[in-house]
């Protein structure tokens, strides 16, 4: 099954953001 | 989400190359109350710097989220503003997922996106125009209903 190497770290997505040049996606999701 | 959409081969091989994915709980203290997170799934498109360009709410099938996810970057380069890349973003939508249910929206973007670089009315025109044809039920056919008057 593939799976999506999420990131946990937010301000980490953001900073790999702008090192590749991309758009962040994040997904919040109910922790419940 | 996870149950639906993100396990599709496409929908991994899409994200995983064109967007850095972050998960974020929808009660953290310091991000739920900064993007309004009221309901889950959202999902937002952000830039580096954390500015919100696109948000979606809900489930999607796999063959709604990758649109969901074009329309989201491409609203991203609308804003730079880069509208011709913008363009590139929505007409990908229609030449892939013709058929879902962000393309009357792309449709539409395009067009906008067009005419404010060449204040060419046409543009409009051609949204109602397109729509009629392509999507003649959607609700963004009455949206771009007064364009239809320009050919007057």
């Amino acid at each position: 099954m593939p799976e999506i190497n999420w990131l946990t770290s937010f301000d980490a997505g953001l900073a790999q953001a702008k090192a590749d040049d991309k758009l962040v996606l994040v997904d919040f999701f109910n922790p419940g | 989400m996870n149950a639906v959409a993100f396990p599709d081969s496409e929908v991994v091989d899409f994200v995983s190359s064109k967007l850095i994915p972050v998960r974020v709980p929808a009660d953290d203290p310091k991000l739920a109350p900064r993007y309004k997170i009221k309901w889950t799934p959202t999902l937002l498109i952000l830039d580096a710097e954390g500015v919100e360009h696109y948000r979606s709410l809900g489930f999607y099938p796999p063959k709604d989220l990758i649109p969901s996810l074009l329309m989201g970057m491409g609203m991203a380069k609308y804003n730079l503003p880069d509208r011709p890349a913008a363009c590139r973003l929505f007409e990908q939508i229609l030449a892939q997922y013709p058929a879902a249910s962000l393309a009357p929206e792309a449709v539409y973007l395009i067009g906008v996106s067009r005419y404010i670089e060449t204040h060419d009315i046409n543009n409009l025109i051609g949204i109602y125009d397109r729509l009629a044809a392509e999507y003649p039920d959607s609700p963004w056919l009455t949206r771009a209903d007064p364009y239809r008057l320009l050919k007057m």
